[in-house]
């Protein structure tokens, strides 16, 4: 008996113990609960198996970025919402970024109304539910839009009105190709003057505006081929013909909704993290950077910019990845996400809710892991050594 | 040398430019050219906003009418809709006899809030804790009913303003206890359990909450005995509690390491076990360094009550728009304007008012130590 | 003084909103000068050595540097502060460079010299200070002592005319406080113009031409290190003095 006791007074043993236990009950709990879960869904007549994916789907999606019909199987229709999720989560979060980058320079100004205003934008946007907003777009803002027949006109190249913003496409003829390579040469060069300009500065010292040099080139040379080609890229331009708009492609009200609802809701919280990630980077910096002589300019660029992104990557990735998730509620307005195909459209129609709930978990899990690789990846390469 | 010495001076005042009101003007809204005329651009805005505001919210709105048609023009606000349905979106779809019964546990909520907001002396510490004891029990008798003569109301009946309340309360405090549990988990040094621990809490956080209950919502009747039996709401509750509490595992998790680690060490050189040092020592510090992360969290929650729309709730906005489609008040998108502005007015006041209050307590507890 | 002063202060007052921080501040300094400038906390002494180089500007008065007045509207700061080395109580190395691009980073970009050259004459200020085993290290993985040393190699390499010191010494641990002083010390007997605020009164004896005691926002006393510390005239300064002696 007293061997007993020491024994299990061992710290190894104990904990050794707990944790075995702790994997028995899981395993216990899992065949307990498959057990249960086989029996009621024997009892309720459910299907199993994964041969329904291969069936036709039957209903439209738009938009679709790859071929689609109601024809297509159930995997060409998740593929194609998930395609739209991310499509969707993508342009959010450059908008956003955006955004959020021009917010968190207004609460950082020196003037005190744009400093109030940034505030009162995070205040407002932060507080305010997200599907809330979203429905404000959809439902009130973009349906006090004009009928087609009197749509707001860009220019006469774009109409913006209730069905949607219908923009031009552009169309390639004869001489296009040409314009293209203009493009590419351009591009080929600018990037070999940066490199040029930085090993030149290395060498001797000497800045050189190559950023403003390369800009212009990528701009004007395919102008001027263009220009001398005769213009072979044409605008394919929306004309309203007796009911209709002709030409041209539309971004639908569904899809703008949500892209204004995420950018300005997601941006309130992009600014409030860079705002903080630059003022977490210590006072010092900024007055020792000064001392030696660094322009406003290079203080931000050279000390400031790269220990604030220490502050600001990881909480705006999880930022971006809660984005991502909330793109689920684009199924309430109506927009085509990954969601909505596997709760809304295929669940209803074939009934197996077990394996389409598995795949869905297993398609957003997906992305989470996917964006916090990326993270961990960026992390480790900026990590600065320490004692 | 000779020491060269200077008469004492007192202090002069600052001169005008550079203090008081024309001071601060110059350097807020003047110090350069440019700052000058972002000021001018934006007195501008702000000025023909207010303006804008002032007419459809007040000067151009109609505050009663019955239906849509009470809201012909677009210029003002359409108050109207809301005067007619408010005790819907207040009440949900709670018997109107028996509101007394939610005007009580309205009642006895304002009252816990006030406990909290303010200092009574000696008894605050007895009010608070009472009303926290009270609270919770009295609300389920009073909502649900069932017992003490009270006819029995299911949960389903709930909505509105009610509805979000009660997922949001029922989330909030069931997932903080598991939520610290988890988070005691992941942190601990035994390795199996940490890892089991880590791996519930990022797939909580992985995938989207609309996802996780729908799933709870359809797969409960599967995976439990009796599941078709749970109401529809209540596994609605059960799945707000569950995947919340891998956000609250974390803010407590950021908590527990903001303790350094002589604490620790401290403990364990008296003597104290596990256990013992956990209650006594490091979780008092630890949920004191996590209330601000936790009311952030509480905010996030109420916000997020909005998404049970989507699997045909009626909660605040569920509620909201139900009404905006019906026969009687489907019309015009101003109409929808004005609900929506009004729901985030409603939206706003409870999440800003959160947001203040964590300011408050974060203050009060840093002045502590 | 027989040539103009490298450093002139007249009638300087400045205010931190309703606080009158510098009181009609008269100094002048010769080039070659070595200054100390000791006094209780709170008394303006770093705040003006940094109105020198414009990290803080001042209401009233008149500051001339090396022939340019510094005021409002001046174009040419960043110029001006090249011209004026800093070294601040907490370092402020820059903590994602190695020791060897904290170095090069200035005189790369500001004064425009090519990466080769700047890390030559990195190298040869790294050797002055005595630290060039680390110059491949991130500031992060030296001592106190060793970081200071660095920052003060820093600002030697944009070659500056006049170098100021905030109480370079007092956030270090005491054993590391003689490392940084005697590279001081051997700046000073280069001629370097030296504004040092400090209370290492050892130091003050060992360089300074002159002591300024402040008090208040005012200078109180001005006179040689040892007379002043040996005799102070002023009661304040003989507050200060047994204070500090005290600590000992």
């Amino acid at each position: 008996m007293e061997n007993l006791l020491s024994f299990w007074r061992k710290g190894s043993v104990r904990s050794l113990t707990y944790q075995w236990g702790l994997v028995v009950v899981i395993i216990c709990g899992m065949f307990w609960v498959y057990d249960i879960a086989t029996t009621n869904m024997a009892r309720l007549g459910l299907k199993t198996g994964f041969d329904f994916l291969t069936d036709e789907a039957g209903f439209p999606i738009s938009p679709a970025l790859i071929d689609y019909s109601p024809r297509s199987t159930y995997i060409e229709a998740m593929i194609v919402t998930l395609l739209n999720t991310i499509f969707l989560s993508l342009i959010a979060i450059i908008l956003a970024t955006i955004l959020g980058f021009f917010i968190a320079m207004f609460k950082l100004s020196p003037n005190l109304l744009l400093r109030k205003f940034g505030n009162g934008y995070v205040e407002v946007f932060r507080n305010i539910p997200l599907l809330l907003q979203l429905f404000f777009w959809y439902f009130a803002a973009l349906k006090m839009l004009p009928m087609k027949r009197s749509s707001i006109s860009f220019f006469d190249v774009a109409f913006l009105n209730i069905e949607g913003f219908f923009i031009p496409l552009p169309v390639l003829e004869g001489g296009a190709e040409f314009v293209a390579w203009a493009l590419l040469i351009a591009t080929l060069i600018s990037a070999i003057i940066w490199a040029w300009a930085k090993h030149r500065q290395k060498n001797t010292g000497q800045p050189f505006p190559s950023l403003i040099l390369g800009a212009g080139l990528i701009i004007l040379l395919p102008l001027l081929v263009a220009w001398a080609l005769d213009f072979p890229v044409t605008w394919e331009v929306p004309k309203f013909g007796r009911f209709n708009f002709k030409g041209g492609t539309a971004l639908e009200p569904e899809f703008t909704a949500m892209v204004f609802g995420l950018t300005l809701y997601n941006a309130a919280f992009v600014g409030e993290i860079i705002r903080a990630g630059i003022q977490s980077v210590d006072k010092g910096q900024k007055e020792a950077a000064g001392s030696i002589g660094f322009t406003n300019m290079q203080t931000y660029s050279q000390v400031i910019v790269p220990q604030a992104m220490r502050f600001i990557i990881p909480p705006v990735t999880n930022q971006y990845l809660s984005l991502a998730k909330s793109t689920a509620l684009a199924g309430a307005i109506g927009y085509a996400d990954f969601f909505w195909a596997m709760d809304g459209a295929i669940a209803p129609q074939t009934g197996q809710v077990m394996e389409l709930q598995a795949i869905t978990l297993a398609g957003y899990l997906g992305i989470s892991l996917f964006i916090a690789m990326l993270m961990a990846i960026y992390n480790h390469m900026t990590r600065i050594p320490e004692r | 040398m000779e020491p060269i010495l200077a008469p004492f001076k007192m202090p002069q005042p600052a001169p005008y430019q550079s203090k008081g009101l024309l001071g601060w003007l110059r350097a807020n809204f003047f110090s350069s050219w440019f700052n000058s005329l972002i000021t001018l651009l934006l007195v501008y805005i702000i000025f023909n906003l207010a303006n804008f505001l002032i007419h459809w919210a007040f000067i151009n709105a109609v505050w009663f009418g019955d239906s849509a048609k009470s809201c012909p023009n677009s210029n003002g606000a359409c108050w109207a809709f809301v005067t007619d349905r408010w005790h819907l979106f207040v009440y949900g779809l709670y018997p109107n006899e028996l509101y007394w019964r939610v005007n009580i546990v309205y009642v006895l909520a304002a009252l816990t809030i006030i406990s909290f907001l303010y200092s009574y002396g000696r008894w605050t510490k007895y009010f608070r804790i009472t009303m926290v004891i009270i609270f919770p029990i009295t609300a389920y008798i009073f909502l649900v009913g069932d017992t003490f003569d009270l006819k029995y109301v299911a949960p389903e009946e709930f909505g509105g303003l009610l509805l979000t309340l009660v997922i949001a309360s029922i989330a909030i405090l069931g997932s903080i206890p598991l939520g610290l549990i988890l988070a005691l988990g992941r942190t601990s040094e035994l390795k199996v359990i940490s890892k089991v621990c880590t791996y519930f809490i990022e797939f909580w956080r992985g995938v989207p909450h609309i996802v996780i209950i729908v799933m709870f919502v359809a797969l409960l009747p599967i995976f439990i005995p009796d599941g078709a039996g749970i109401d529809v709401v209540v596994r609605a509750f059960i799945a707000f509690a569950a995947f919340n509490s891998a956000y609250m595992a974390e803010v407590f998790r950021g908590g527990l390491q903001s303790i350094p680690i002589g604490q620790f060490e401290a403990s364990r050189a008296i003597g104290m076990s596990y256990w013992k040092m956990m209650g006594y020592i490091i979780l008092p510090q630890a949920i004191r360094n996590s209330i601000p992360a936790l009311m952030n969290t509480c905010i996030m929650i109420f916000k997020e009550t909005t998404i049970v729309m989507l699997i045909g709730f009626s909660d605040l906005l569920g509620i909201i728009q139900l009404s905006l489609e019906s026969s009687d008040w489907v019309g015009p998108p101003h109409i929808f304007s004005s609900a929506y502005v009004f729901a985030a007015l409603i939206y706003f006041s409870f999440t800003f008012g959160m947001s203040k209050y964590s300011l408050r307590l974060e203050n009060r507890s840093n002045v502590d130590y | 003084m027989s040539e103009k002063p490298v450093i002139l202060f007249d009638k300087v007052n400045k205010w931190f909103g309703d606080f009158h921080v510098l009181r009609d501040i008269d100094l002048k300094v010769a080039k070659g000068e070595r200054i100390v400038i000791c006094g209780p906390s709170g008394s303006g002494k770093s705040t003006m050595i940094r109105c020198i180089n414009r990290l803080e500007e001042h209401q009233q008065g008149t500051i001339v540097v090396d022939g340019v007045e510094l005021t409002d509207d001046l174009k040419h700061i960043d110029h001006i502060r090249s011209e004026v080395g800093m070294v601040f109580q907490s370092f402020n190395l820059f903590p994602h460079m190695t020791v060897l691009n904290n170095l090069v980073i200035g005189q790369h970009l500001v004064r425009r010299l090519p990466k080769m050259e700047a890390e030559e004459i990195a190298m040869t200020y790294l050797e002055r200070v005595k630290i060039t085993d680390q110059a491949g290290k991130y500031p992060g993985q030296l001592s106190g002592g060793q970081q200071q040393r660095v920052a003060i190699a820093r600002s030697l390499c944009m070659n500056p005319k006049i170098m100021l010191f905030d109480e370079v010494t007092s956030a270090l641990d005491p054993e590391m406080v003689k490392e940084v002083l005697d590279v001081m010390i051997d700046l000073a007997r280069e001629g370097m113009t030296m504004l040092v605020v400090t209370h290492e009164m050892g130091f003050a004896r060992t360089v300074a031409d002159r002591v300024i005691f402040m008090d208040e926002g005012q200078i109180i006393e001005e006179n040689t290190p040892d007379a002043f510390f040996d005799n102070p005239a002023s009661e304040r300064a003989q507050i200060f003095i047994g204070q500090v002696l005290h600590h000992l």
